[in-house]
């Protein structure tokens, strides 16, 4: 086929720009000033509307109000907004005073949103006032974030104040706020946003852009886009994704369009409702919302008359679904690629036709290649490269956030390696075939998913479709698919399916394995995560065949608090011990019934405590305070139970009949603190695999043998390693005692270490103060973990070639060294998930 | 006798300069223009300079910037055409800038002031290699008598490296530009034939250091400490400020050089030195912290302070404080270690005010000496 080339275009970058002035405040002055820049629709609030003017001063005032409150340039503001007004305000407005905005979704759990505060090091955070709360306990004692600002919040409400971090209000802060535009001059290439990737592969990362990318993604605005001069943009999208905060925030502005945001929840027919009553002329969307409106609505052009372009990014479009579009819509849906580092590059646009199933063409002005990455030769047509884009492409990102060495990988001969593989049909069309990880390597055969999943896609029975590489033995890789299916499937429908793709696909590419699930693992922003979804259909598998993996909890430190104090009940919502421990034994029987009193109003007003465990340490067995213990634990949400002074393992045994009588699931755990109960451990581990926990009384049992362990437990050593020892024979989890002094944090330290070195789990403490370090000790080392994870790729590399011991760094591994390696990367990635760590 | 100057006159927003002098150098963090790539063996063009430039040296840590264009440094004509371009770009910036120039009248010397003349307005510290080595102290007199005609508030920092600088540092100590001087240890050992080790330089010059310390001292001169070099493959948080935090990190997670460094820092901490150089990024935080008085230390120098006030012992007397009796010798050092942490700029403005409702006082001998670099 004849195609007319694309013309020559050069980006220009100017030597100075800045992203938010650019886009809020280019049209002051000028007959667009009082367009709507924005509409927000939300389905509980109702519609808002705001103009360029506005927007140019609220961003201004925004900005000035961070400078104020002391960041400077380039400091990092984090950004946890819904979809609102106030999102382009506090975006733009941190980026015209040069502080970097470090948009973050309003989906991520509290712990993610701590640790992208504690990657970022942000100095300020823009929350959403009705997710407020719920991020409280976890932005305290954070060590960069000291300004909170709050958004949309109502005017009686009255917000918690969190230790160490001021809070304001958006509302008050545009109300009072000098309004001169102060706009730090930034050259072109000085940061502007901090992305995270949607962490598809281990732990999120930052991808850091500059001004220069606002014109770096002119192109698209005429080669996907087809802006005109008084567009209304409809987007489905969420701002904080890459591809939302260029192609509904920052593009459309720069242009001076109008565009329509929604906030709420996702109802098919909604979109084209909206379409209907803001008149919208584009509407760019996600493939799942075009198949929803596909499938789920009977809607056609007529109801949406204004609308005259469709766009689709952020995950692969099928065929059908363009071609069911076009039949209904009378026209045709443009998809384009990119990602984080590199926003919509490759896509379809008005001036060529559109080829169903692929990605389009690189639009001009970009120099983008496809290459075979070890040769750096161009491939040819039909062979597959991984797309790299030249490094002084302006659309580049600058550099992975604190990552030197994976920018490093990425960066190199001149070339930005995407990691994304593609080929070049004869006329030049380009068609994705996937990640590098997500390519399968089926006996010798590489095949795209993308390709399987575009076949199987197109049988009437498969809503959706997931191909994968299946380890089924040694060097054995299969094709398998994960569908989600049309109402029910039989065994019959399941072989009709196969044999579908043995029909039109070649014989090494067709599924030989299919599960049936509801729903794919996704990413915040609706991007499939493939690995975990592999992962969770081995473990299936696994599982069917009896093995039930033990969830690991943290306890690390177990914080001792008496359970009648509710300052230090309160206080314990925020401390970062991996468990909490409510002490109802150790406190005066005049005490007792006011804690449980507490303890039931504390729990109620709200059970959670971070990320820590809940642990409530009863009364002795037998005793009258035991029972109303078990009636008040009828009412209060723990998670574990600790029963004191354990001697015998029918004290085991009847202390797993009271959890029983309660709620089997509980966790299990005991005390040990008297010569006897030492004498017995081995019996005590033995009685009960329910039994979880073993906890050392250290203090009580130095007390019982008349020995003093306030310097050092050099006395009662070789107890605790009996105990640890019974312990690790019977699979159970093994706590130290709590070091009491509190003011001398030397042997408190000394102490933690030898629990350490004689192979305990955690430690118990009575004071915070002794946290972080004992946090700190039982954490593997990041160094360490690093060298870990090198040598099992050594070993799994050397185990191919039939080799059970190998010799790396000097030192000689075995299938031991590799249990325990894994076991150290499970800690640290479980620890590093809490995000409790400054030294991870 | 009170002090003659009415110092509770004095607000939060007046300059203490005259009075308490100016910022210390702190941790000065030797900083190549030009950077040599040791992979492929070549150096970086301008573009990558500038680049690196805005990324790191825009926000270091350090208290001071030192820009070498002598022994650390190949491509001096590059590395000159780099700050004349670069040096009026920077942003408002909480350190001092300073350029370690070449040997006196050489003709990079004479290269290094041509380029000063340009852009002196952006530089606070000329460092002066092997200072007084071939002229005496008239190495000074000159290049000071060639400031004032240039700017008067750029002040000079000669490297003592060699026993006849030593010789004579107090005659250059003399000189109203001269505030610090810096102890080049290896030149310094070198010339002196000395073989000194990384682990225990400290200790093995300690002689010529006392004699430094003791010159400085009387002359109200201020002396910077030693470059290490032993590279710390780790880089202690800059969260790391108490003790505690400190030595958790030191003791989990740094290695040996990281601790030795510590170690040696503390102790030139301990000699009432006024700055430190250093060539690694990962030295800037572990020193600083070991130079520093931490947020605890000072409440805890302040309250010491507060007790003596209260029980009017200020002057003379003696008071039971935490187990300790203190006197006013005591109370001078707590006041010096407030005073220390407001020269490294960390001292909060409530804490400044104390510090001079404390000297106000004082009678004048007394505040000088406790704290000898200001100008009363």
């Amino acid at each position: 086929m004849e195609l007319a080339a694309y013309p020559d275009w050069k980006i220009e970058v100017p030597e100075f720009l800045n992203i938010g002035q650019a886009c809020t405040s280019k049209y002051m002055g000028t007959d667009k000033e009082h367009r709507i820049a924005m509409i927000i629709e939300d389905s509980d609030l109702g519609t808002f509307e705001l103009s360029y003017k506005d927007l140019s001063t609220q961003s201004d005032q925004f900005g000035n109000f961070l400078i104020s409150i002391g960041l400077e340039v380039r400091d990092r503001t984090l950004i946890c907004l819904k979809n609102s007004l106030a999102y382009p305000i506090a975006f733009f407005g941190a980026i015209k005073s040069g502080i970097i905005a470090v948009p973050t979704s309003t989906l991520l759990s509290g712990s993610e949103v701590k640790y992208l505060a504690n990657d970022s090091q942000a100095k300020a955070l823009v929350v959403s006032a009705s997710i407020y709360k719920d991020l409280l306990p976890y932005v305290e004692n954070l060590v960069n974030l000291k300004h909170i600002i709050v958004a949309g919040l109502e005017n009686d409400l009255e917000l918690t104040q969190p230790d160490g971090v001021s809070v304001y209000d958006l509302n008050e802060i545009l109300n009072d706020t000098d309004k001169t535009p102060h706009h730090y001059n930034s050259k072109s290439g000085e940061p502007a946003y901090l992305v995270y990737t949607s962490g598809t592969t281990g732990f999120p990362k930052g991808v850091l852009h500059s001004h220069r990318s606002l014109v770096g993604r002119e192109p698209a605005s005429e080669y996907w886009f087809s802006l005109e001069g008084n567009d209304r943009i409809m987007h489905s999208g969420k701002f904080n994704w890459t591809y939302v905060l260029g192609s509904a925030l920052m593009d459309p502005l720069y242009h001076g369009q109008t565009v329509v945001a929604y906030e709420g929840k996702n109802e098919p027919g909604l979109w084209i409702e909206l379409i209907q009553r803001h008149k919208c002329t584009i509407f760019i969307g996600v493939p799942t919302i075009y198949r929803q409106i596909i499938q789920k609505t009977e809607c056609t052009i007529k109801d949406v008359p204004s609308l005259r372009h469709c766009m689709s990014a952020g995950e692969h479009l099928s065929s059908e679904m363009v071609i069911a579009w076009q039949e209904r819509f009378k026209q045709n849906i443009y998809e384009a690629i990119g990602m984080s580092e590199f926003s919509y590059y490759i896509s379809h646009s008005l001036h060529r036709p559109i080829r169903p199933g692929s990605a389009g063409f690189v639009q001009p002005g970009h120099k983008v290649k496809i290459l075979n990455p070890e040769t750096m030769q161009e491939v040819g047509t039909e062979e597959e490269g991984m797309i790299c884009i030249s490094m002084d492409d302006p659309g580049l990102f600058l550099e992975y956030w604190q990552l030197e060495e994976e920018t490093r990988q990425a960066k190199r001969n001149g070339y930005f390696f995407t990691g994304d593989y593609a080929k070049r049909d004869e006329d030049g069309y380009i068609w994705f075939l996937g990640r590098k990880d997500d390519i399968i390597n089926t006996f010798g055969y590489r095949v795209s998913p993308h390709e399987i999943e575009r076949v199987m896609k197109t049988h009437e029975l498969v809503a959706d479709c997931v191909a994968f590489g299946l380890d089924v033995g040694a060097g054995k890789t299969i094709v398998a698919i994960a569908i989600i299916a049309h109402g029910e499937i039989s065994n019959e429908n399941e072989e009709q399916i196969l044999q579908y793709g043995q029909n039109n696909l070649a014989r090494y590419k067709c599924p030989k394995q299919l599960y049936i699930i509801d729903e794919y693992p996704k990413t915040k922003n609706g991007k499939v995560l493939r690995k975990e979804l592999v992962k969770n259909i081995v473990n299936q598998k696994a599982r069917k065949d009896a093995y039930r993996p033990e969830p690991y909890r943290a306890r690390r430190s177990m914080l001792f608090l008496p359970a009648n104090n509710k300052r230090y009940i309160q206080k314990a919502r925020t401390v970062l011990a991996d468990a909490i421990i409510f002490d109802m034994e150790y406190i005066l029987p005049k005490h007792k019934a006011e804690a449980r009193k507490l303890l039931l109003e504390e729990f109620k007003r709200d059970s959670s405590f971070g990320h820590s465990e809940r642990v409530l340490r009863v009364n002795d067995l037998g005793s009258k305070e035991l029972q109303k213990d078990r009636e008040m634990l009828k009412e209060l949400e723990v998670d574990s139970l600790l029963f004191p002074h354990i001697e015998t393992p029918e004290q085991v045994l009847e202390a797993q009949a009271i959890i029983d009588s309660i709620d089997p699931e509980l966790e299990f755990m005991i005390n040990i603190e008297s010569p006897l109960g030492v004498l017995n451990v081995q019996q005590i581990c033995a009685a009960s695999g329910s039994l979880k926990c073993i906890v050392i009384g250290t203090n009580k049992l130095a007390d019982r043998m008349q020995i003093n362990i306030k310097k050092s437990n050099q006395a009662i050593l070789c107890h605790l390693s009996q105990i640890a020892l019974a312990a690790r024979a019977y699979n159970k989890i093994v706590i130290d005692g709590p070091h009491n002094d509190v003011m001398d944090e030397f042997s408190c330290e000394a102490s933690t270490k030898s629990a350490f070195q004689l192979g305990f789990d955690g430690k118990a403490l009575i004071h915070p103060i002794q946290i972080e370090y004992i946090n700190d000790i039982f954490t593997p080392k990041k160094e360490d973990v690093e060298k870990a994870i090198k040598m099992l790729d050594a070993y799994e590399l050397a185990q191919k070639e039939g080799h059970e011991v190998i010799l790396f760094e000097d030192e000689l591994v075995d299938k031991y060294q590799v249990k325990w390696s894994q076991r150290m990367i499970t800690l640290y990635d479980k620890y590093k998930e809490l995000g409790q760590d400054n030294f991870l | 006798m009170a002090s003659i100057i009415d110092f509770s006159k004095i607000s939060d927003t007046d300059d203490l300069t005259p009075i308490l002098g100016d910022y210390w150098p702190g941790i000065q963090f030797y900083y190549p223009p030009i950077k040599y790539n040791p992979l492929d063996g070549s150096y970086e063009n301008m573009e990558q300079a500038r680049l690196r430039l805005q990324k790191h040296a825009y926000r270091t840590n350090a208290h001071t910037l030192l820009f070498d264009l002598e022994d650390g440094c190949r491509k001096k004509a590059m590395s000159r055409e780099l700050l004349l371009q670069e040096l009026p770009r920077f942003p408002e910036r909480n350190f001092q800038i300073a350029v370690r120039i070449n040997q006196f009248r050489t003709e990079e010397y004479e290269a290094d002031l041509k380029m000063i003349k340009q852009i002196h307005q952006y530089i606070d510290v000329i460092v002066l290699s092997k200072a007084g080595e071939v002229y005496g102290d008239a190495e000074i007199r000159d290049l000071s008598s060639w400031l004032v005609s240039i700017n008067s508030s750029i002040t000079i920092q000669p490297i003592i490296e060699h026993p006849k600088s030593l010789q004579i540092v107090s005659n250059m100590m003399k000189y109203s530009t001269v505030k610090h001087v810096v102890f080049g240890i290896h030149d310094f050992s070198k010339a002196m034939a000395y073989k000194i080790t990384p682990e225990n330089w400290i200790v093995e010059l300690k002689t010529f250091f006392n004699m430094l310390t003791m010159e400085a001292r009387i002359n109200g001169t201020g002396v910077i400490g030693g470059v290490e070099v032993m590279l710390t493959p780790h880089n202690m948080p800059e969260q790391c400020v108490e003790q505690k935090d400190i030595r958790r990190w030191l003791d989990l997670h740094g290695d040996k050089a990281s601790r030795c460094v510590y170690d040696h820092a503390k102790t030139e901490n301990s000699m009432g030195l006024t700055g430190k150089q250093v060539i690694h990024p990962n030295h800037i935080n572990l020193c600083k912290v070991a130079f520093t008085p931490s947020p605890k230390e000072i409440d805890h120098n302040v309250s010491v302070l507060k007790a003596a006030i209260d029980a009017d012992a200020l002057l003379g007397g003696a008071i039971r404080y935490d187990g300790e009796m203190l006197d006013p010798p005591m109370f001078g050092k707590a006041l010096q270690n407030i005073l220390r942490a407001y020269a490294l700029r960390t001292l909060p403005l409530k804490e400044q005010m104390f510090a001079m409702e404390v000297l106000s006082k004082l009678p004048i001998h007394t505040i000088r000496e406790n704290w000898p670099y200001g100008q009363i």
